[in-house]
């Protein structure tokens, strides 16, 4: 037997061989050099094994020979040892019954050890990969799941039976597409064609039917697999539950739609709004042109009638006061003395009324401004305001400038307005009116050394309307006012009008018969 | 020998007035009395006055254009215009015309005798009402500068005063029996002489010019 046991010295299998009736547990050197022992090292009694083996798998070794009654006739099992330098060693063992006694009961057992460490190793790091893996598909949330191409399952993740709300078992070896709601079907069924006829990765996403009825969203990803001779064989897919994502990104949408269709609305109405402004605008604009050209007609017709009346009143009434006067004055002398206190009464009335009509005239359109022109008038205009005011008051100009009659007389109107208002407001001690051509333009100054004002606060003061007034008239005869003032500095005031405004008044006149 | 007056004056009642007045002086004789300009120069010419008092605006021709007709028919006829513009322009353009004396229908009817006075005894007068505006004084070397309607002819101002008044050509050829070309050819004469050129500048010249009333 020892022999036998020296015979395997050779190998790497160790060998053992126990006689029950002495206990004794014989071992091959090989046995003990696969633990790191010495051949000898090693006491020949059954203890020995029990010390070195592994206490988690002494339960294994009972099951399989130590415990069974009656011991098996061989026996397999796998255990781990401990070696020389305390670590532990997997190792395969295998045995038989040799010699039973007349009872049937085993006298002696033989067996081998085979050094099963690094394939066990292996298989347990395989086995725990597959743990990891197993894990991580069943625990992840989202569906995983294997078909073959006509979308039978042949796995699905514990994801997707919550998905779905059915059990393994009942999904296995049924075709996905049954799961696919009867509206995303067309869809699906063309994406399944196109994977079939050219295997790809492919991600997309569809409606579901889940298992509480509610239709959600998945999206896939499909990896086709395939054999090792490079057939497809399968398709694995991932998919998880895009609902909440689509849900929002449909409420995102809306929203988003929602905003485009009210911004579109907000800049049709403002559009709207502007169209209507600018046609209020141009409605005002339109009445501010008709104003204009209704104060220019104005003007004109002021000027009109107060020629008019001067001439009324210059060629009729005071002509015929003068005969009047004439007259009395010959019928005093004819009464030689009588009635004396009475003609003389009546030559003193009529002295007055001629006295007022003249003044009259003066006052409405003084003869001057219509037999000399504009520049004597406003030489008649300043020196009386001069002689009546008792403040220094000249005009300053270049000679006579032609003017049209009415611009003419709006022009002098305008003046003596202006010295109206610096003989009522500006207190001043001198006044100038400058009469200037520069080019095509007529310019009117009037200035004053008074108290001033703030041309900015004008339009407030019911005083000043004059001065809007003025304005508004020369701007219908196209010309402008200008105003320069400042509280304590005095005040100039310029008026331009071009000197060819006939034509412009003809046309705007037309305007407004026509409107 | 009594002074022979001539009124003329567009206004009946100056001339009723005025009349009498002149009638009632001792030394005067009225010889007759013109409601227009062409009356006047017609009058003038038949009565041969000493003195002749001209309303300065008056219808068909004014006071200006018949003083140069009377004064260049008769040279030591006297004209003492009579106006109601107190104006010294105006005033001035009597002077022009020939006038001795610018009298203003005022108040003071005195004022009118002593003018004719003055003119008859060869003195030149204005009104006092006028005289801070025109002094005598400075009379002389004021007509001394031209006028632009002097340039024109006797004919032309009446053709100008005409035009003034808003008369057509045909209307005043008819006025003053003459073709309507002859018209034209006065009209486009003024036009170059005083350097107009529409008809609406014209009827201002004529009235700057003193040539028509404020009515036209």
């Amino acid at each position: 037997m020892r022999e036998l046991l020296l015979a395997f010295e050779l190998t790497t299998v160790g060998v053992w061989l126990w006689d029950s009736r002495t206990n004794e547990n014989f071992t091959s050197p090989s046995y003990a050099k696969m633990l790191g022992y010495s051949p000898g090292e090693l006491a020949p009694r059954l203890d020995t094994f029990f010390e070195l083996l592994h206490p988690d798998d002494r339960e294994t070794v009972d099951r399989t020979v130590t415990g069974q009654r009656p011991v098996p006739e061989s026996f397999e099992m796998e255990f781990r040892l401990r070696t020389r330098d305390g670590r532990w060693k997997w190792i395969l063992s295998r045995g038989r019954v040799v010699e039973r006694d007349k009872k049937g009961q085993p006298v002696r057992l033989a067996g081998i050890h085979l050094d099963i460490h690094e394939r066990k190793l292996a298989e347990q790091a395989r086995a725990e990969m597959e743990n990891r893996y197993r894990t991580l598909v069943e625990n992840q949330p989202d569906a995983v799941c294997r078909w073959l191409p006509d979308t039978t399952l042949t796995f699905v993740s514990e994801g997707y039976c919550r998905f779905y709300g059915q059990s393994r078992e009942q999904l296995l070896g049924r075709p996905w597409l049954e799961l696919v709601p009867e509206g995303a079907l067309a869809e699906v069924r063309k994406k399944l064609r196109s994977l079939r006829r050219r295997p790809r990765v492919v991600r997309y996403s569809h409606q579901a039917m889940a298992v509480d009825g509610r239709v959600r969203y998945q999206e896939w990803v499909d990896c086709p697999l395939f054999d090792s001779q490079g057939q497809l064989t399968e398709f694995q897919s991932f998919g998880r539950d895009v609902t909440g994502q689509r849900l929002l990104e449909d409420a995102l949408r809306r929203h988003q739609e929602d905003l485009e269709r009210q911004v579109r609305e907000r800049t049709a109405k403002l559009r709207q709004s502007l169209r209507d402004r600018s046609r209020q605008n141009r409605q005002i604009t339109e009445y501010q042109n008709q104003l204009r050209l209704l104060a220019a007609e104005l003007s004109l017709a002021e000027d009109r009638e107060r020629r008019r009346i001067a001439a009324a009143l210059h060629d009729g009434v005071q002509q015929n006061l003068f005969g009047l006067r004439t007259k009395v004055d010959l019928l005093q002398r004819l009464l030689k003395g009588r009635l004396q206190a009475q003609t003389d009464d009546l030559l003193d009335l009529i002295g007055r009324t001629m006295e007022d009509a003249r003044s009259l005239t003066l006052e409405v359109y003084p003869p001057v401004l219509h037999e000399a022109g504009l520049t004597a008038a406003l030489e008649w205009l300043t020196s009386r305001f001069e002689a009546e005011q008792g403040v220094s008051c000249r005009l300053e100009h270049e000679g006579a400038v032609e003017l049209a009659v009415d611009v003419r007389g709006i022009l002098f109107q305008h003046v003596r307005e202006l010295l109206n208002n610096v003989r009522k407001h500006a207190h001043a001690r001198q006044v100038v009116v400058r009469v200037r051509r520069e080019g095509g333009t007529m310019r009117i100054w009037v200035l004053d050394d008074g108290k001033g004002f703030d041309p900015d606060s004008l339009d407030k003061q019911a005083d000043h309307f004059g001065l809007f007034s003025i304005r508004e008239r020369l701007r219908s005869l196209g010309g402008r006012m200008k105003i320069l003032s400042r509280p304590g500095c005095g005040c100039q005031v310029c008026m331009s009008v071009p000197l060819r405004a006939n034509r412009k008044r003809t046309s705007s006149r037309k305007r407004v018969s026509g409107t | 020998m009594s002074t022979r007056v001539l009124l003329a004056d567009d206004h009946q009642i100056v001339l009723e007035g005025l009349g009498g007045l002149l009638r009632v002086q001792d030394g005067w004789e009225l010889v007759g009395t013109a409601t227009s300009g062409r009356e006047a120069v017609e009058l003038a010419r038949r009565t041969r006055p000493d003195v002749v008092v001209m309303d300065v605006t008056m219808p068909d021709l004014d006071g200006v254009t018949a003083t140069r007709a009377i004064l260049s028919a008769r040279r030591s006829t006297r004209v003492l215009a009579l106006s109601m513009h107190c104006s010294g322009e105006i005033a001035l353009r009597m002077f022009r015309a020939g006038a001795r004396g610018y009298v203003v229908k005022s108040n003071s009817i005195e004022d009118i005798l002593v003018g004719i006075r003055a003119v008859v005894d060869g003195r030149r007068y204005v009104s006092p009402l006028l005289a801070g505006e025109l002094p005598l004084e400075r009379l002389e070397e004021l007509l001394q500068q031209e006028s632009p309607a002097d340039a024109l002819s006797r004919r032309e101002r009446e053709v100008l005063c005409l035009v003034a008044q808003g008369m057509s050509t045909k209307q005043i050829a008819a006025e003053l029996h003459v073709a309507k070309r002859t018209i034209d050819w006065h009209r486009r004469n003024i036009m170059d002489r005083v350097n107009i050129r529409t008809v609406a500048e014209l009827t201002k010249f004529a009235i700057r010019e003193g040539l028509t009333t404020l009515q036209a």
